[in-house]
Order: C-alpha cells, then sequence, then structure tokens
C-alpha cells in the first residue's frame, strides 16, 4: 500500500520546497515519489534535474523520484480513459473542452488528484507527496473530484437538455422561460455549442464516477500537511484548511511554519544595549520574532495539531542536502 | 483614466495597495470605490471595516467599499441586459445563470468586470480602485472579451465583450504588487509579457528591507545573526529588483500585524513619493 502525503497552503509560502523536503526525509527509508505543480527552475535543478516532466524522474537521490503535473495531458486523458473514442477525439479538438480544461476552477486541482490516483495505484511506490495547485490552496484541491461531477452531470447540462434528444440538442427545453432568456441574454449560437460540447463530456460520466469515488478514498487515507508563513493572507488560509476543508479531505496532521525568525532574537533585542544601526536592525527582527512567537503559540492551540517550524534563510535551497535539512531535528509525519 | 486595476501574484500585498492608493484620493477630494474582484478578502480591514458588502459602504478617509459577489452581481446583469421583463422567477434565473457561469468560458468573468465597468460607468465615483485577482487568474478575466470572441461568432455576450474591451482600453489602468523574489517577479514579468487589454500603470514592489550603513559583524550572536540574514536578504532583494523596474518600493514592516497600523504606514509611505 503506497502512503500519500498532500501538502496544501496558500501560493508562495514555500510549499513545492516544503514537499519537496519531507519527500527527501521519506526517501531515506522508502521508494519515495514528489509530484509537484508548476515549480520553479531552481527546484528542478536542486533536485538535480534538467526539467520535470509528467513522467516521474529520478532525482539526484537514489530513492527520491520526481514528476510534474502535466494538465492538459491528464484531461486528455479522462477524455481518452472514459469516453467513447470518436467521442473522445471530437472533445480534445472542441474549443471548449480546451477553454473549459484550461480554466474551470477545479481544473488543475482534478488534474493533480488524478495523477496522485494513477500513481498511488500503480505499485511503483512506497510514499507519494503531492505538492498541490496553488489557486485556492487544498480547499479546491479537495473539492475538485465533486465539482468535475458537478461539471458533467450538473444543473446546466439539465436545463440545456442535453441528453435527452441524442445528447446533441436544444431541442425540446428551448421553450422553457429560463432558456429564453439565457438566448436572450447570451446569444442562441453559444447555448447551442455548449450544449453540444457537455453532451458529448456526458458520456465520461459512468466512468468518471468511478474514477472520482477511487480518488476520494486516496483523499480519505492521506496525510495532510499545511504550510503556511506568517503573512496575513497566507496565514487566513492556513486557518481555513484547517476548518473548512471538504468532508472527504483527511483531518490535517501538522502545520508547518516557514520563515521563522528565531524566537532567541526577541529576548536578545530586549536586552541589547545601545542606539547603533546593528542594535536598531536587531530590535526590528526582534519585534518581527516576538510577533510570530505570538501567533505560534496561538495557532498550535487554537487549532490543535502539531507544529513543526522552518527558519527563514535568504534564498530558496538550491542543492538536495540543503532541502534534505530544512525541516527540524526530530522531523516525524 | 477612471479605474485602476490592482494584480499580482497572491499574498504579495494587493488589498493593501488597493486601499493606500484609494485612501490618497479620497484624502485629495476625490469621490473613490475601493471594490474587490473577489469576496472575502482583506480590502475591508484596511480600510476600517469588518465586514464588506456587494453595496459600497463608507471607510476611512471618505473612500467607499464594496466587493462582487456573483449571484448579486449576476441579478444586477440579468436585469441590466435581458431585453425584455424577466417573466421567470429572478431568483431561478440567478441559480441557473450561477452553474452557466461555471461552465461556459469567460461567462463569468464578464459578468465581474462587467461590474467593475458598471460602477466606473455610474456617475458615482471619479476612481474605482480594484483589488484584482491574483495575476494567474487574472489573465482569464482581462482576456474574457478575447475568449468569447473565439467561441461565439456574435450574439448579445459577444457584444458585451467587445464593450468590455474598448472600455479597458480607453478608461483602465494596471499596477501590479510584486515582491522582490524570484517567483513574485517571474509571475509579474509573466503576466506584464502577455498582451494586456489596457495601459500599465506601474509596478509596486512591497516588503523591501533597507542596507545597513556598517558591515555585518562576523559570529554567532543574536546581533550578528541578525545584521548578517538582513545583509543576505538586502542582496536577494537587490538580485530579483533587477529583472524588474518598478515605479514605487514599500518598507517591510517589522512586526506589524494590525492591517489597519499596515494600512496607515503604507499609504503615508506611497502619498510621500513623488
Amino acid at each position: 500500500m503506497t502512503r500519500v502525503v498532500t501538502v496544501v497552503g496558500a501560493g508562495g509560502v514555500g510549499k513545492t520546497t516544503v514537499a519537496a523536503a519531507v519527500a527527501s526525509l521519506f526517501a531515506d527509508d522508502y521508494k519515495t515519489l514528489v509530484i509537484t505543480v508548476d515549480p520553479a527552475r531552481r527546484l528542478a535543478t536542486a533536485l538535480g534535474i534538467g526539467d520535470l516532466s509528467g513522467k516521474p524522474q529520478q532525482t539526484g537521490k537514489e530513492n527520491l523520484w520526481a514528476a510534474a503535473l502535466d494538465m492538459t495531458a491528464s484531461w486528455e486523458d479522462v477524455a481518452r480513459t472514459h469516453a467513447p473514442e470518436d467521442v473522445a477525439e471530437r472533445l480534445i479538438i472542441n474549443p471548449y473542452f480546451k477553454a473549459i480544461t484550461k480554466r474551470f476552477p477545479a481544473s488543475q486541482a482534478y488534474a493533480a488528484a488524478d495523477n496522485m490516483v494513477s500513481e498511488a495505484t500503480s505499485g511503483r511506490w512506497d510514499v507519494i507527496v503531492v505538492d498541490t495547485p496553488p489557486a485556492s490552496g487544498g480547499v479546491e484541491f479537495f473539492a475538485s473530484p465533486a465539482a468535475v461531477t458537478d461539471l458533467v452531470n450538473g444543473k446546466v447540462i439539465s436545463v440545456l437538455g442535453v441528453g435527452k434528444q441524442d445528447g446533441r440538442g436544444l431541442v425540446g427545453k428551448a421553450a422553457t422561460p429560463i432558456l429564453k432568456l439565457a438566448q436572450r441574454v447570451l446569444g442562441s449560437d453559444m447555448l447551442t455549442q455548449l450544449a453540444a460540447f457537455l453532451g458529448d463530456l456526458k458520456t465520461t460520466s459512468a466512468g468518471l464516477s468511478g474514477r472520482v469515488a477511487e480518488i476520494e478514498a486516496v483523499f480519505a487515507e492521506s496525510s495532510l500537511v499545511i504550510v503556511t508563513t506568517f503573512d496575513p493572507a497566507p496565514l487566513a488560509e492556513a486557518l481555513a484548511f484547517a476548518t473548512d476543508l471538504p468532508g472527504v479531505a483527511p483531518v490535517p496532521e501538522l502545520l508547518v511554519l516557514n520563515r521563522v525568525v528565531p524566537s532567541a532574537w526577541a529576548q536578545a533585542a530586549e536586552e541589547v544595549v545601545g542606539d547603533g544601526p546593528l542594535e536598531r536592525n536587531l530590535r526590528l527582527w526582534g519585534r518581527e520574532a516576538s510577533r510570530q512567537e505570538n501567533l505560534a503559540a496561538s495557532l498550535e492551540s487554537s487549532l490543535g495539531i502539531r507544529v513543526a517550524e522552518v527558519p527563514l534563510r535568504s534564498e530558496s535551497p538550491t542543492d538536495l542536502d540543503t532541502i534534505s535539512q530544512l525541516l527540524p531535528e526530530g522531523f516525524e509525519l | 483614466m477612471n479605474v485602476e486595476l490592482i494584480s499580482g501574484k497572491g499574498g504579495v500585498g494587493k488589498s493593501v495597495v488597493t486601499a493606500a492608493k484609494a485612501r490618497i484620493a479620497a484624502r485629495s477630494g476625490k469621490r473613490v470605490l475601493a471594490l474587490s474582484m473577489l469576496p472575502g478578502g482583506g480590502l475591508g480591514a484596511h480600510l476600517g471595516l469588518s465586514d464588506v458588502e456587494p453595496t459600497p459602504t463608507l471607510g476611512v478617509d471618505g473612500v467607499s467599499v464594496a466587493e462582487i459577489r456573483r449571484p448579486h452581481a449576476l441579478e444586477e446583469y440579468l436585469r441590466l441586459n435581458s431585453p425584455v421583463p424577466i417573466v421567470v422567477g429572478l431568483a431561478k434565473a440567478v441559480t441557473f445563470f450561477d452553474a452557466l457561469a461555471t461552465t461556459a468560458p469567460g461567462v463569468r468573468e464578464i459578468i465581474t468586470i462587467g461590474k467593475v465597468i458598471h460602477e466606473a460607468e455610474s456617475g458615482q465615483w471619479d476612481l474605482v480602485v480594484v483589488d484584482c485577482a491574483p495575476t494567474g487568474q487574472f489573465s482569464s478575466y482581462l482576456n474574457a472579451p478575447d475568449t468569447i470572441s473565439q467561441l461565439v461568432p456574435a450574439g448579445r455576450i459577444r457584444k458585451q465583450s467587445d464593450k468590455i474591451r474598448d472600455f479597458l482600453a480607453d478608461h483602465a489602468s494596471i499596477t501590479y504588487v510584486s515582491l522582490p523574489e524570484e517567483l513574485p517577479v517571474v509571475e509579474t514579468l509573466a503576466a506584464m509579457a502577455e498582451d494586456v487589454p489596457c495601459e500599465l500603470s506601474a509596478v509596486i514592489f512591497n516588503r523591501l528591507l533597507a542596507p545597513l550603513p556598517v558591515a555585518a559583524p562576523p559570529g554567532d550572536t543574536a546581533l550578528a545573526q541578525a545584521a548578517q540574514l538582513q545583509d543576505a536578504i538586502v542582496r536577494q532583494q537587490a538580485h530579483w529588483m533587477a529583472q524588474l523596474p518598478a515605479s514605487f518600493y514599500l518598507p517591510f514592516l517589522f512586526g506589524a500585524s494590525d492591517p489597519m497600523e499596515v494600512s496607515d504606514l503604507l499609504t503615508d509611505v506611497l502619498e510621500a513619493t513623488p
């Protein structure tokens, strides 16, 4: 059985780096894959590979493999796996398919979840660490299978009457007042094209719902790690993850506080004598250290989950050794 | 120009910059609306309000504050755009259109941007400052008119989207907020390289550290380490700032956590910058 660890958090908190650090730690003992989403090129270099692709590649560390999410390929896979062959080909070249897979809010998140399950059920890995897409972080990731199901089976389909007339038309339903309004506001061209597209997409429904059940089963068994910095926006998101995650998400196991100023500086700042530039500098950092200390304490008590701190560094790590040493001594998951 | 769009990567300080720009304009006597494009952001807290509604509420310095919520904006959109009186219940129509808006490409974005333009054209405001979606998502809003043009050859929504494109080109400018770090700079450069349908107003770097006037001493005392860290970060920040020419710089505020304290300090800095 493959163990799955999902790493969630707002964009810009160092989630990708933390995911790599966690994966690197597991790779000391287990065959581990880290799946990252749109990583900085620097991370690929740090992992010892030129470019991350959709296919897992071995990094500079023996048991550590890495893959990047290839979103277009994932959606094409959904069409090819779950729709009849001719419909799949029609879907893939349909401009709505391209537009929707690119911009449907849950699209990237679903692609990541689908990818995760393919690897988790492949039998190749002891551990998989997933770095989730940043858009709206973890909430979107865990809600994405349901959102995709809604898209494929949703309200729009029933109002547009898709499936009633060989899945291809607006006929019959066109007389309802709501559809007349929609035609007046949006124009009938858009509605007709959309109905045809949704009709094709609906053929994936049966296959997709099996897949969604599979994804949600992997979610339920996974370990959840939340990453945040002390900036207000990521902190608010981290709190939301801890309290408002959809039912399919597991209970968070660990909160990683990234970019922590040494707490000893708060005390040192109070004791320092003199008013030169170095003393003033230490007092500024001391203020920041005590703000962080207070926040960390209130987070730990209000969330009731374990906290691990990663110290502030002037730049993100550029080699595997540094990444491996990011997590504090005795880190356990 | 009476619409200022503020965008940038998530977490760089878009809301506080939106608040500061709105406050500066309001202090000079303008009628200003600060509008949050996505509900539930931090804009209200930076303007002295604990809650922001879809209808304008008065915040500090006389700035009016509102946020766009889709059901609300949708209802307004339907009322304004239906050529005939709506015979089905409005609530039912809104529910259907909301489902449609998350499915049909461009529709959700057109409704949101349409609301911004509706406010700007209302005659109530000299300036509308918009706290926009993060750069990653914002391009889908800015490019919604093009998305619609490619998918729909004619019809009402097509006309609407053409109107939005013209309005953005003539009346809106965009300001990017960034941090002097790798990912925000790379993301801002990528956003700027796209074919943005409105004028670029400025790039603002937030959370800058000031160089120390003396050399950082060696050693591992807190005094030395804090100076070494400051030096190292200042060097990194200079490296990333060199990649992206900016017009304004805002300082990192050590130990500040109250949103109004941050808003007051950064408004003063921005107002004092020529």
